[in-house]
């Protein structure tokens, strides 16, 4: 415990020195992947602590990302106004969608949260009066931290936005996961069987936390429609769902830091190698491919094992 | 642990196996300061035929002012592939900014890309040059000063056709578009003008991208008695039509009018694109000096005869170079005084880039899919050319007047 509470302090004093360590494209970049980061670490809520895997997250972090663009585009509030403005929205809309797909387990469950996250993309999609359709909502502006109060427009500022965000979200996730209702979602994840015949019923704890997962994704994308200037159908799409189980598998399941690391490594290798080759997709699938065979609990997973091991 | 080294040697091993592939290697120059030009570019997925057109055309230019430069100092592009997605998009084009510190960003693919870049170039103060972009908004309701559009827009392109049409015996029109924002926009504006000519639109419908049976569609075309079908589908859509419609005879009863008529599907459909009409941006069968050359030192380095976005591109950079010529120095500010308002000789004639909304003014094209035995696939043949000002919209708008 205390090993992990070094390494936490050590991660905070790092990501509080960034900005006067890296260059300004590579702050960038590190915001990017942070905004990511909280997406993944969402996911692993839901995938790791209680073993549902979701096809369909990344409808939550577009709902987020349409509602943070229209809140600062029409109506210019302050950026934390966009903020709760998509959490909430993810939030309200995960509360049906989860009411009916936690009926289900397993690849049912996969099934249906896929179908609702198309469905809402379709209606991103088509909904052109108000989502610009297939064109997105571009010039989405970094206003205010509050009214009247300073501009987030520098990459700093914008930069500590999103890292206060992330590592409130973290703690938040780790006190969730370590109370009384996280062992509950754990042990659903071990035995649902064996926690239904102890007298509970699983659905209330697996609804909750979905909705959860949601609002962290929602805040995620909420970051970055102001970040990135705009928000289009592309971030509700499979795709960006599918890449998402990507970054927490090689992050490592059920660690909520492992697939924060596991979006920058991700990210980071497209980076990389799609300015070298248009063919960079077959790389990361290797990699991928790599981390499943010889890192089977992703990089933080093996991690522990290697300082378990001692 | 003998693990993870083995991942490391893999992971280096596929890096350094595609840095050592010449054609990825970027150009490094010794002295001088080279002016950087960002390509971030659809390279894969469903839209690369566009930024691969971008891609052979910077390649050109590259070759043809190899030794000269600009001012006297060598051109460096750098490409970055975007995939079609427009999150990448605006990353890729921040890495090239704030990285590689271009000062000029084009070769942008889609128009939801293109939208969200541009967007971000005031704040970056970098150059936003199209040379593919359609999307009427972008010289309207998008417009900032970073923003130049050399390639013809959706609504020109529209408007060509339609004053080709309005002088055609064909009364009846049906217009067919991708549900998504460049088909409606296109169908939108085609509607405007034709009904405007005094002609009828008898049916209007949108099918899904990516739809692969267009047995129903073709139907109701047929049934509607329409003289004519305004096409607005992308790439793979439109060559899937066109083969269809002509398995079923209906390219005889039905004119095909394309939205833009592409070598591409030209090339993908065949004969049985012969008889389509449509705009063009740029026809590579234009028959002016420059152009003959053009088309000859291009087919001479790719193999290939340029598609639309290879010329229109390959316009855009010349046009850039000569600008940044006349302004002395790659200051963005100082480029932008110079290219308002200036004119460039380009390949199919002659352009102007007005100050107002920054569009460049010239010629619009009606063409026909022809077969000519000297080409392997069909080619475009020129039906009638209009002057830029009969063409382009008025300023900061997407109407005509």
């Amino acid at each position: 415990m205390t090993r992990s509470r070094v390494l936490g302090l050590a991660a905070l004093v790092a990501l509080v020195v960034m900005p006067w360590v890296l260059a300004r494209h590579q702050l960038s970049l590190l915001t990017d992947l942070l905004i990511f980061g909280l997406f993944a670490m969402s996911l692993d809520l839901i995938m790791g602590y209680t073993g549902m895997v979701s096809f369909g997250h990344a409808a939550y972090f577009g709902l987020g990302a349409y509602a943070s663009a229209l809140v600062l585009l029409d109506f210019a509030q302050p950026v934390p106004v966009a903020l709760l403005a998509g959490a909430l929205l993810a939030g309200v809309v995960a509360l049906p969608v989860g009411w009916f797909s936690t009926r289900a387990t397993g690849i049912y469950f996969a099934m249906l949260t896929l179908a609702f996250a198309q469905l809402l993309y379709t209606v991103a999609y088509k909904w052109r009066d108000v989502t610009g359709g297939s064109d997105g909502i571009a010039g989405v502006p970094k206003t205010a931290l509050f009214w009247g109060g300073p501009g987030l427009a520098s990459p700093q500022a914008f930069y500590f936005l999103v890292a206060a965000c992330v590592v409130l979200s973290l703690v938040l996730s780790l006190a969730v996961v370590g109370s009384p209702f996280g062992r509950a979602l754990q042990a659903i994840r071990e035995n649902e069987r064996r926690f239904t015949s102890l007298g509970r019923d699983p659905r209330p704890f697996k609804l909750v936390v979905f909705v959860l997962a949601a609002v962290f994704a929602g805040l995620a994308g909420a970051l970055f429609a102001p970040f990135r200037g705009f928000a289009s159908p592309e971030v509700m799409f499979w795709v960006f769902s599918g890449q998402g189980l990507m970054m927490v598998i090689i992050g490592g399941i059920g660690t909520l830091v492992g697939p924060i690391l596991g979006a920058m490594v991700f990210i980071l290798i497209q980076e990389v190698l799609s300015s070298y080759t248009e063919h960079w997709m077959i790389f990361t699938g290797a990699v991928f491919v790599l981390i499943v065979i010889f890192l089977p609990g992703g990089l933080v997973g093996t991690a522990r094992r290697l300082g378990a091991r001692g | 642990m003998r693990r993870r080294d083995f991942l490391q040697v893999a992971v280096a091993g596929g890096v350094g196996a595609t840095l050592g592939v010449p054609a990825f290697l970027r150009r490094t120059w010794a002295q001088g300061g080279p002016i950087k030009i960002g390509m971030p570019a659809a390279l894969s997925g469903a839209y690369a035929q566009y930024g691969i057109q971008a891609k052979r055309a910077a390649e050109l230019f590259s070759k043809d002012i190899k030794g000269k430069g600009i001012l006297g100092r060598p051109v460096e592009f750098i490409y970055e592939d975007t995939a079609g997605d427009p999150a990448t998009a605006v990353r890729k084009a921040q890495k090239l900014v704030e990285k590689d510190g271009v000062k000029f960003l084009t070769g942008v693919a889609l128009s939801s890309e293109a939208l969200a870049v541009s967007a971000k170039c005031p704040e970056w103060k970098v150059i936003f040059m199209s040379t593919i972009n359609g999307a009427g908004a972008l010289t309207a309701k998008a417009w900032h000063r970073y923003f130049f559009r050399v390639n013809t827009s959706g609504p020109m392109g529209a408007r060509a056709i339609s004053l080709y049409l309005a002088e055609s015996p064909m009364k009846r029109f049906f217009a067919l578009g991708s549900d998504y924002a460049w088909g409606r926009d296109s169908v939108g504006s085609f509607t405007t003008q034709i009904t405007a000519a005094k002609k009828d639109i008898v049916g209007t419908d949108y099918p899904p991208v990516g739809t692969k049976d267009f047995a129903s569609y073709i139907a109701k075309i047929r049934q509607s008695r329409a003289d004519g079908v305004y096409l607005a589908l992308p790439g793979q859509d439109a060559t899937i039509y066109l083969k269809q419609a002509h398995q079923f005879g209906l390219n005889r009863e039905v004119k095909p009018i394309m939205e833009i008529l592409e070598l591409e599907n030209m090339k993908a459909v065949g004969d049985a694109m012969v008889g389509a009409i449509g705009s063009s941006r740029y026809p590579f069968t234009v028959d002016t000096p420059r152009n003959r050359e053009f088309v000859k030192r291009f087919h001479d380095l790719h193999g290939v005869y340029p598609d639309m976005f290879d010329g229109e591109t390959y316009e855009g950079l010349e046009w850039l170079a000569q600008v940044i010529t006349k302004a002395g120095t790659d200051d963005v500010d100082k480029v932008i005084e110079a290219w308002e308002d200036s004119s460039y000789d380009g390949l199919e004639g002659p352009f102007f880039m007005r100050k107002c909304d920054h569009q460049a003014v010239q010629l619009g094209f009606a063409v026909e899919a022809v077969k000519d035995p000297k080409y392997p696939h069909p080619i475009p043949k020129i039906l009638a050319t209009y002057p830029g000002e009969k063409v382009t919209p008025k300023c900061r708008t997407e109407e005509f007047s």
